[in-house]
């Protein structure tokens, strides 16, 4: 195994429905271990990209190589390394959550039976339930359960956590893709494609966010926190400032917001000279970042 | 229009549309309409089944049906609207389907208006249409109460079969002991509802059972739309393989970490079975449904009267084809409705392999269950003296030819339509649509095989095309339903693969065919060779005479006589071999020497062949008052015994049925003058042909199809010419093939109208040359 082969790479990805540009030229890499976050708005091209990735959908033009390999050419190869998690989860109907687990582990080399013990008991789930029973949850907790088992170098979930009651969600996040992850730190890689972006923050290394098919911003996770601040700074007075390059600046009364991108020093700076009241810089979160990726995609046109 | 009008519309159409185009074109297939009173029966039943199921049934499959229910109008407006437009597109499906049953019976009995078969029909059509209509009824409410109840497209379509058949082979089994007690009550009397009391009251009865079935179903559907919850009763829970998982057998408890599980093969197979198994139950069902109606053949006479009952009764195994559609149209259609369909191909398994699992086993389950079952029944009821009408000597005639076909074809048929039933299935999105799909896959089929097989596309393009049409069918619908299965995400470029690849198919089709039935490589091969140095002359011309045997004799002008002889057994490749005739009877076989030989024109044999024949023509023309003919005309006439061509005296060209042989003798002969020239020196007649020589030393051909049955149409058939040369100097026949001689002596022979083997090709437009007389002196 080629520990430096990425476990995704898409080069100039183009997937179009009729006229619409689902993916428009779309590019990304994700390395061995890593979390990486596919952020983007509904209908910005996530799924489009995670199908073609499965070889569910056929590229109109564009490379996509998992593990190295072509998807198109070496399916079973490629499928037989990773699991997937969709964003609408289904199972037969007449099959028990027992009798789904079991059916899924008949097409894997490897099946971890205490993961799904101890998973099952955490989300409580009966074995000899019906999955028609199940809530959309509950579904989407034993799709979890069946991408996981098989201990995957590859975990693909597509806004695995919709539908996931609040302490689920947690349990889920921190608890099942921590620990999924960290039994192979080096070799187990996470694509999250998610909306509920905070709660993913700590376990996001690398992201893209993209907008209408195309690659907005690309970063780690740290450098971005690093490149993009928010600037709070209080007035004695309404002080009206010239802030030039702040990405946003938001100002009421005394208060003033401003959000920097890469050049905080300089706006501090700026703000320090008109002595503040109270000054406070803080790193924007990842989810802050996709918000304000509307007013980058705008800056940048 | 009201939205909520053209959802319904939109919802209805589909199905609607398949079964009017059904309920149109079903009448007008097979050759005769004397069972078309079961088939349209049967037919509607079905069709307007799929239609009730429809209505509420695509509700459910699409998940529309709780957002219908909660939108803020009035369940009963709802209802209205939907049955409203149910029971107005039922009736016009039903009028236009006796509307054209009607035109059907009048078409085909137009010119035979006594003839048993048409009174049959037309006494019995209010009847059928009686019946129909209450079939009718109750497939619309079967179709509307099973879907509201049971939220299941295919366990609906199956009960609301079942239990109306049911119902009445359950009802006929009981009649057939109240008739006789009843009987015995009234008196001795016939077996006709209407005549016999006792019978007249059951079959009464038996109809009220319907109608009460019929609206009873529909009070039932709407008691139960108008109470109707956003939970299915029944769900999509028909699955016979149910592990109890106890606590000792929990998969926390049943191995440990890491254990290898790999058995993909026997889990897709699982997984089919546990998707067939609401068919499995009603194939059960459908078995004992199979049994009594046998049973209620054992009593000939219970339902005379009842030709539409009579028929399903007797065709009941006809109706077991019907299983391999279904069974096809759910195996991909139902995943996608579960939506597992994408999680399936994102196991580490092929997706042929896949399919290929899905394929075969749907295959063996539609072709035992849709043909050998039921034949293995009609075999038991053969055994028990009640056979069907389709299958009378079935016991005596398991081991022909003539069953043995029929098995092929049955199974053939089981095969195929699964087959469609899968290609269905991978362009749906639910079992519903499948079947709509599939329905109208194997109606176009079957309309473009009566159309194919039809005697005027026949004589278009040959038997290839029936036979390259199966052989297409069976590739192309395997095919697409492997393509549409791999990429079913990609629903527009499917569709118009499938489009174009029957399009093409169907040009392949019908341009393959025709190419090869009229031999388009010969355009590439090269034109008659050309002819050597002439050494016989129109104007001192040699004379021919064949004969219906094999004999070919030719007189050249100094007197000398060619003589030879054509065996049956190369009838393909016929070459001169043994001299075995003698020209002295035209009709007669005579002596035999070893290949083509001449005789010098003093030889006594030569001098006699010649005077002999020449004075048996002459005394024939004398005795049959042709005088104005010339003797040359006759030596092509033997080959007809209809009709027969002539050249006249003045050169002109007849055709006369003197000799027809199947006209008595008040018959009057009739002679027709074809064309107006008069420039013809020899004729042939074969037994579709016509072939003249000219003046010029051209040959002309008349081709007659069976149109032109009388001598005033063949005089009106416009002749082509015959070959490329201008150097001929004699034509007749020999078996049923022209002959002709060239100016050096040369000789072509012409193959029949039906030299092509099985049919597959037209005869080869270029002559074959057999050899040049004059090197038989050598």
């Amino acid at each position: 195994m080629d520990t430096n082969v990425p476990v995704i790479g898409i080069q100039n990805l183009t997937r179009r429905y009729g006229r619409h540009d689902a993916v428009d030229g779309l590019s990304l890499t994700v390395r061995r271990g890593k979390c990486y976050g596919f952020f983007g708005r509904n209908g910005a091209g996530k799924t489009t990209t995670i199908k073609c990735l499965l070889n569910l959908l056929r590229p109109n033009s564009g490379t996509v190589r998992v593990f190295g390999l072509d998807p198109q050419k070496h399916e079973t190869t490629v499928k037989a390394r990773l699991t997937y998690v969709p964003d609408q989860v289904a199972f037969y109907p007449w099959m028990t959550v027992g009798e789904t687990l079991e059916y899924l582990a008949s097409f894997r080399a490897h099946w971890n039976r205490d993961t799904e013990a101890d998973l099952l008991r955490r989300f409580q789930l009966d074995p000899s339930k019906k999955t028609q029973g199940l809530s959309k949850g509950q579904r989407t907790q034993l799709a979890l359960i069946g991408a996981i088992c098989p201990g995957p170098e590859l975990l693909v979930l597509d806004e695995p956590t919709s539908g996931l009651d609040p302490i689920v969600r947690r349990e889920f996040i921190e608890t099942v893709i921590g620990a999924y992850q960290s039994g192979d730190p080096e070799q187990r890689t996470v694509f999250v494609s998610t909306h509920l972006i905070s709660e993913f923050e700590g376990l996001i290394d690398e992201f893209t966010i993209i907008d209408q098919g195309r690659e907005l911003l690309t970063m780690e996770s740290d450098a971005a926190r690093n490149r993009f601040k928010k600037i709070r700074a209080r007035f004695s007075q309404e002080t009206k400032l010239g802030l030039n390059g702040a990405l946003r600046v938001k100002q009421g009364g005394r208060e003033l917001e401003v959000l920097a991108d890469g050049n905080s020093d300089k706006l501090l700076s700026e703000i320090k000279a008109h002595q503040p009241e109270e000054l406070k810089v803080e790193a924007l979160s990842l989810e802050e970042i996709f918000v304000v990726s509307d007013v980058l995609k705008k800056s940048n046109a | 229009m009201n939205l909520l009008l053209k959802k319904e519309v939109r919802l209805l159409l589909p199905s609607a549309a398949t079964v009017l185009v059904l309920a149109i074109v079903t009448p007008w297939l097979g050759r005769s309409p004397y069972s078309l009173f079961a088939i349209i029966t049967a037919v509607l039943f079905f069709g307007l089944l799929l239609m009730a199921t429809s209505s509420f049934g695509r509700e459910i499959s699409a998940g529309t049906f709780s957002s219908m229910l909660a939108q803020p109008v009035e369940r009963r407006r709802i209802w209205r609207v939907k049955i409203g437009l149910l029971a107005l597109a039922a009736a016009l499906i039903f009028a236009v389907c006796f509307a054209s049953c009607f035109l059907r019976i009048h078409d085909y009995w137009a010119d035979v208006p006594g003839n048993t078969g048409a009174l049959y029909l037309k006494n019995n059509f209010a009847k059928a249409a009686g019946t129909g209509a209450l079939f009718a009824l109750m497939a619309l409410s079967g179709g509307l109460w099973t879907t509201l109840l049971l939220r299941h497209a295919i366990a609906s379509f199956w009960v609301a079969f079942m239990v109306p058949a049911g119902v009445i082979v359950l009802e006929l089994l009981v009649d057939a002991q109240l008739v006789s007690v009843l009987s015995a009550i009234v008196g001795e009397s016939s077996n006709m509802p209407g005549q016999d009391p006792a019978r007249t009251v059951i079959y009464c009865g038996m109809i009220a059972l319907g109608v009460a079935y019929g609206i009873a179903g529909i009070v039932f559907s709407w008691r139960l739309f108008l109470r109707a919850e956003d939970a299915a009763r029944f769900g999509d829970l028909f699955s016979l393989s149910r592990e109890r998982v106890s606590d000792d057998a929990a998969p926390a408890k049943k191995s440990s970490r890491g254990v290898r599980a790999w058995k993909p093969v026997r889990a897709l197979l699982k997984k089919e079975f546990q998707l067939h198994t609401v068919s499995f139950l009603f194939v059960g069902a459908f078995l004992i449904l199979h049994v009594l109606a046998i049973l209620l053949r054992s009593d000939e006479t219970l339902l005379n009267g009842f030709p539409v009952l009579q028929s399903l009764v007797q065709f009941f195994w006809v109706f077991w084809l019907i299983v391999p559609l279904i069974i096809g149209c759910m195996v991909v259609a139902e995943e996608r409705k579960f939506g597992v369909l994408e999680n399936q191909f994102c196991l580490p398994v092929t997706r042929f392999g896949q399919f290929i699992l899905k394929v075969l086993p749907t295959l063996a389950f539609g072709i035992i269950v849709g043909s050998v079952l039921p034949l293995a029944l009609e075999i038991a009821a053969s055994s028990i003296g009640a056979s069907s009408s389709g299958f009378s000597n079935i016991k005596n005639e398991l081991t022909s030819w003539h069953f043995i076909e029929f098995f092929i074809k049955y199974v053939g048929a089981a095969a195929g339509l699964a087959l469609v039933g899968i290609w269905g299935s991978t362009l749906a999105k639910n079992f519903l649509q499948a079947t709509s799909i599939a329905i109208a896959g194997a109606g176009a089929c079957v309309v473009i095989g009566t159309l194919i097989t039809g005697k005027y596309m026949f004589r278009l393009f040959g038997l290839g095309l029936p036979i390259l049409a199966v052989i297409v069918a069976a590739v192309v619908f395997p095919w697409l339903a492997w393509r549409n299965y791999k990429f079913f995400a990609e629903s527009e470029r499917v569709w118009r693969r499938n489009v174009l690849t029957f399009a093409g198919a169907l040009l392949f089709m019908f341009a393959g065919s025709t190419a090869f039935y009229h031999r388009a490589w010969e355009v590439f091969l090269r034109a008659e060779p050309a002819h050597g140095a002439a050494k016989l002359s129109l104007e001192n011309p040699p004379k021919l005479r064949g004969n219906i045997g094999s004999v070919l004799q030719i007189v050249l002008p100094d007197g000398r006589v060619w003589a030879d002889t054509f065996e049956e057994k190369y009838r393909h490749n016929p070459r001169v071999r043994g001299f075995d005739a003698l020209w002295q009877n035209p009709f007669g076989s005579l002596p035999v020497s070893q290949g083509p030989q001449i005789f010098p024109a003093d030889s006594d044999l030569a001098a006699s062949f010649t005077k002999k024949t020449e004075d048996i023509t002459l005394d024939w023309i004398r005795e049959k008052n042709l005088e104005r003919f010339a003797p040359a005309s006759f030596a092509g006439s033997i080959y007809n015994i209809q009709w027969q061509g002539y050249i006249g005296n003045d050169g002109s060209l007849w055709i006369g049925n003197r000799f027809d042989l199947l006209k008595t003798d008040s018959a009057e002969a009739k002679y027709l003058q074809v064309g107006t020239e008069t420039d013809w020196l020899g004729v042939v007649t074969l037994l579709q042909q016509m072939i003249a020589l000219k003046a010029d030393g051209s040959l002309w051909q008349w081709n007659f199809s069976y149109k032109d049955e009388t001598l005033e149409k063949k005089a009106r058939v416009t002749p082509a010419r015959l070959g490329i040369h201008n150097d001929w100097v004699g034509v007749t026949g020999v078996q049923f093939r022209a002959v002709a001689l060239a100016a050096d002596g040369s000789l072509w022979m012409w193959p029949q109208s039906y030299d092509h083997g099985p049919l597959m090709k037209k005869p080869r437009k270029q002559p074959k040359r057999l050899g040049n007389i004059f090197d038989a002196a050598r």
